[in-house]
Formats: C-alpha cells, sequence, structure tokens
C-alpha cells in the first residue's frame, strides 16, 4: 500500500470522527445537565415547557446519530478489509512480490512486514472512529452520566478496533488466496459480511441472559442480543412463531444488564480478535504455499 | 572451511532429476527432465514457446512445484528447504518483477534489507557503468534499463547461482548486447554460475560456455558451445545420413535449401560435409523434437 493511500484511510477516519465529535457537542448543547428536562428525555414522555431544546434533542439522535451509529458499526470492519484486502493481492497481481520471494525464502516475515505499517494505519483509523463514537453514544443519552460513558466506551472502543483488525486480515487472507486486487476487495467485503453475521450470532453463545427491563434499559445502558415476545406460559417465541400461533405475548429483550458490560466487550473482543489470528494464520499458509503468480 | 560448507561445495550448482510437470489435467511442461549444471558455467538455455523452459527456471527458484521428482539448488531442495535453496539463487524474470513508483536506489536498499550479505555497491556501480539514474522511478525507465536494475540487483546478491529466464526478449540489439557483457564479465569475475534462458542462439553463443535445448517438455540437446559445431556436419537433403559414426539429429535450413545435420560420433569430419553454425545444430536439435530422425 501506497502511504498516500494509506493517508487517505486516516483522513476520511479523522472526517468520520470530527462529524461524531460535532454531534456529540450539539446534542450536549441541546441536552440538559440535570432537572426536569433531562427526566422527560429519559422516559420518552411528551417534552414541556421545562424543556425547550428537547424536541431538537430528540430529533438528532434518532435522525443524524441514529444513521451514523449504525454506519459506525460496519465501517471498521470495512475499512480494515478494503485496506487488507489489496496488500497481498497487489503485490501477487502486479508480480512485486516474486522480487522478495527470491531474495529471501522467508515469505511469513515478508507477510507481516509488508502487513505491520497498514494495520497499524487500519488501528489508528478504527481508533479514531471509535473516539469520535464514543463521544457521540455517551452525549445521546446524557441521563446515563459516567457509568454509560464507560459502557459506551467499552462497546465503541475495543470493539470497532478489533473488527478492523479482523477485517484487516479477512482482507489479507483472501487476497493471498486469490491474488487478483479487484476479486480480492469483492469478496473481501461478503467475507466481511459474513464475520459481522458470525460475531452477532456466535458473541452471546453461552451466556446466561435474562429479560433487560425497561428501567434497566434506561438507566443502565443494557445490552439486548435477542427481542421477541414471551408467551404466558414463559416461552420465549420469535415474531413469526408468535404470528403462526395467535395468544397472548410481551414484548421482551433478552441480554444482559449494563453492569455486565465488561463481559460483552470481553467476549465480542476475544472472538473478533480470534477470527482476526485465524484470518492471519490463512494468509500465512497462503502466502507460503503458493507458487504461481497471476 | 566447514565440512558443511565443504558439502555444499561439492553439489552441483543446478540440478533436476526426472522431474515432470503438468498443469491441471492439460499441458506437460516438463517431462521427465534431468539435467546438471555444474558451478562455475554459464548456460544457456534455448527452445520454442511452451518448450518449459520458464517452467523448469521457476521450480529451481520455488516458483512451481515439480509433479514428480526433484530439482536441487547447490543441494537445498528449493520446496522443502526453501531458505537455503534462494539464498544461493538470483532470479531475473522475463518481466521485470519491480515496483514502478520505486527508485533504482530504492530496490537496491529493499534488496539489503531483505537480502543477507546483499552488495549494494555491485548493484549501483553496474547502474551507474550503464547511466542509468539511480533516483529515477522505474516506471519511468526504458524496459531494457529495467532489466539492467533487475540484472544490478541480482548480481549485487553475489548469489551461487544466477537464473535469467528470458531477460532479453524485449530489449533492443544494443541493450541485448550490454547485458549480456555484463552478465558475462560478472559472473566470470565472481566465479559464479548463470543459466540465461532465450530464444536466441546468438545470445546464447556471445555469452554462455554450455548449451541446452528444451523441446516438449525433454532435454534434446545438453553440451559444451565449444566444439560444438565440430561434431557436426551437414549432408546433402535425401535420406537421413547414414554410416557407423553418424547419428542423423534432423534436417536444418541451409543456404537456399534444406541439408541432414549428423551428429560425428568418433570426432572424425568428413571432408565431404560442410560444418554447421551452432545456430544450425541447435535447430536441428530442437526440430527433432517435434519429427524425431530416423536414426542409422
Amino acid at each position: 500500500m501506497s502511504r498516500l493511500e494509506l493517508l487517505f484511510a486516516l483522513a476520511i477516519s479523522a472526517v468520520l470522527s470530527f462529524v461524531m465529535i460535532d454531534l456529540a457537542t450539539q446534542l450536549r448543547s441541546l441536552a440538559p445537565s440535570a432537572g426536569p428536562c433531562l427526566d422527560q428525555l429519559r422516559t420518552g414522555l411528551d417534552l414541556g415547557a421545562d424543556c425547550p431544546t428537547g424536541r431538537d434533542f430528540v430529533l438528532l439522535s434518532v435522525g443524524s446519530v441514529g444513521s451514523i451509529v449504525g454506519l459506525v458499526g460496519y465501517v471498521p470492519w470495512l475499512l480494515g478489509g478494503v485496506i487488507g484486502s489489496q496488500v497481498v493481492s497487489r503485490e501477487i497481481e502486479r508480480r512485486t512480490a516474486g522480487l522478495s520471494w527470491w531474495l529471501s525464502g522467508r515469505r511469513v516475515r515478508w507477510l507481516l512486514a509488508r502487513s505491520f505499517l497498514p494495520a497499524v494505519v487500519v488501528a489508528a483509523a478504527a481508533t479514531l472512529i471509535a473516539v469520535g463514537a464514543t463521544q457521540m453514544v455517551a452525549a445521546r443519552y446524557p441521563w446515563l452520566g459516567m457509568w454509560h460513558n464507560l459502557h459506551a466506551l467499552g462497546l465503541w472502543g475495543p470493539t470497532p478496533v478489533a473488527a478492523s483488525i479482523c477485517g484487516f486480515t479477512a482482507g489479507l487472507a483472501v487476497g493471498a488466496v486469490v491474488g487478483r486486487q479487484i476479486l480480492s476487495l469483492v469478496m473481501t467485503v461478503v467475507a466481511c459480511a459474513v464475520l459481522i453475521n458470525v460475531v452477532g450470532f456466535a458473541a452471546p453463545y453461552g451466556t446466561s441472559q435474562t429479560i433487560i427491563s425497561s428501567a434497566e434499559w434506561q438507566s443502565e445502558g443494557a445490552w439486548s442480543w435477542w427481542q421477541g415476545l414471551q408467551a404466558s406460559d414463559g416461552r420465549f417465541v420469535s415474531f413469526d412463531d408468535a404470528d403462526k400461533t395467535p395468544g397472548r405475548y410481551r414484548n421482551v429483550d433478552l441480554g444482559v444488564t449494563g453492569d455486565r458490560t465488561p463481559e460483552v466487550v470481553a467476549r465480542q473482543t476475544a472472538l473478533i480478535l480470534a477470527l482476526a489470528a485465524a484470518g492471519l494464520v490463512i494468509a500465512s499458509v497462503a502466502v507460503n504455499r503458493r507458487r504461481r503468480f497471476v | 572451511m566447514t565440512d558443511v560448507a565443504l558439502e555444499e561445495r561439492e553439489w552441483p550448482a543446478l540440478e533436476a532429476l526426472a522431474v515432470s510437470k503438468r498443469f491441471g489435467r492439460g499441458q506437460q511442461a516438463l517431462a521427465a527432465i534431468s539435467l546438471t549444471v555444474p558451478r562455475g558455467s554459464i548456460v544457456g538455455l534455448v527452445g520454442p514457446n511452451a518448450a518449459g523452459k520458464s517452467t523448469l527456471i521457476r521450480t529451481w527458484v520455488g516458483f512451481e512445484r515439480p509433479s514428480s521428482g526433484s530439482v536441487r539448488v547447490c543441494g537445498f531442495d528449493p520446496q522443502r528447504q526453501r531458505a537455503e535453496a534462494v539464498a544461493h539463487l538470483a532470479y531475473v524474470a522475463q518481466s521485470p518483477m519491480l515496483y514502478r513508483e520505486l527508485t533504482a536506489a530504492r530496490h537496491l536498499d529493499l534488496a539489503l534489507a531483505m537480502r543477507k550479505g546483499f552488495d549494494r555497491e555491485v548493484g549501483e556501480r553496474r547502474l551507474a557503468d550503464l547511466d542509468i539514474p539511480i533516483d529515477a522511478k522505474v516506471g519511468r525507465l526504458s524496459g531494457g534499463q529495467a532489466a539492467q536494475v533487475s540484472l544490478a540487483i541480482a548480481l549485487g546478491t553475489r548469489a551461487d547461482v544466477l537464473l535469467l529466464d528470458e531477460p532479453l526478449a524485449s530489449l533492443d540489439p544494443l541493450a541485448r548486447r550490454e547485458f549480456l557483457d555484463v552478465l558475462s564479465d560478472e559472473v566470470h569475475a565472481q566465479g559464479g554460475t548463470a543459466l540465461l534462458s532465450s530464444h536466441v542462439v546468438a545470445d546464447v553463443e556471445r555469452a554462455c560456455d554450455r548449451i541446452i535445448a528444451l523441446g516438449t517438455g525433454r532435454v534434446l540437446l545438453d553440451a559444451p558451445l565449444l566444439g560444438l559445431a565440430e561434431a557436426h556436419r551437414l549432408y546433402p537433403d535425401g535420406e537421413p545420413p547414414a554410416g557407423p559414426h553418424l547419428t542423423a539429429v534432423g534436417r536444418v535450413e541451409s543456404g537456399d535449401g534444406w541439408a541432414w545435420l549428423a551428429a560425428v560420433n568418433d570426432g572424425s569430419t568428413s571432408a565431404m560435409a560442410d560444418k554447421p553454425s551452432v545456430e544450425q545444430v541447435v535447430l536441428a536439435y530442437l526440430a527433432s523434437g517435434r519429427h524425431p530422425a530416423r536414426r542409422s
């Protein structure tokens, strides 16, 4: 990767981070620090005269901020994947890898040397995004105070950085196997989409989950992994199953309360880092065994 | 010198033992080739397109895995002992494996960082002798200059074995001449070994002291260049020449028509027959690979 391309990735991340910090600043200027208005925002009740800026806060929170929060979940994966997919595939497609491979037989060392700077840049870019996202998410729930800031920092700090590295090594692996730039890029984007779903399904596996009450949602920054319905006999059913068998159900969220945020973050980050390590192993094996150039 | 080093010195520079290579279910590039390139020689590898020259060279570099058989570089198997094998060789590909956006100087720096014992001065001197701007990006150099940068990197490694895979293909006559002169001078000065693959017999004659002709994946000729022409004779076209000391090789163009080329087995020559050029000898062997001659 050229330094210009890496700088471009950093610049894009810095701009995104700046936008999120700006939105966080706007949210803070609209939200009160205490008093009846804060309670109205927290409980979602009708905003009265006590809360002249509340309507603007809610509009911004569910509008621009909501859109960017959704986007930020994918950006680190794609950022890492796009850069990672080009590191090896470009060298194979342009045959420049051959120069290094006959100069030194230690191809894994070559792979690590080639990947180091782009990986650092990807991690730095993801950190920039994480900083902005943490600020924005913390400002979105002003009634949660410092505890939620830590919660936001946990979810939007280590996880996006780990995701960017995982996307990067996935791109490395795809590039080393495929050896063509465009094809590697497309396949890496698909691989990242698969990995996001894998992490989404696998991260809660084996955790003890409870029904999250609305109070816990509002006050503790709980983390939900399953949304569905609970029947009167206590069974949990999906919305689709409930449609097939009419009855009395109540909406429930299954997950963990906010005080278990470190556990959630640790599980999710560890899983993503394990997948990242697997990607690096696959890339190393592919580079080591590769014989032919495109 | 250690025992290991002594042992290494005893191995030939390059060896191929019954090497076959088939790509998928299709074309057979190499068919049980066995050959040895002794140390201290410059060997020309000639043959038509798809003869297996590049495949054989890439097998020694470790860029191809033989379907069967094995190859060795100074006694090391490039598949199982890649680091050791690669440490003994340098490689110049037909289309230079260079970074277009980097300068020649940066390429020498890269080689210095990657290759133990790389002699940057050797590379720099070669480029300076040829007036190739060391600070120009490779993408701005001509094809001939880029090939010289590749050769400068290869020579800078001071490797025991230089493998050159048709590096002259895209060069003009002057650039070819310069390339071959540099190759010949440096390899002889360093006491190394080189294997030069080329379509052009004249290029091989200029720089090499041994020639190997490959055709349809087989070795058709493997002989020193010195005395090669003298060991063959041209006979009038018609029936293949026959005699107790003659082996008909194949038909070859001679003057306005065709002639039979035969190997003279006992060193005696016939006053009735003409002496062929090296090119005629090589062409006759290559033709024999396609249409084997009746042997006397």
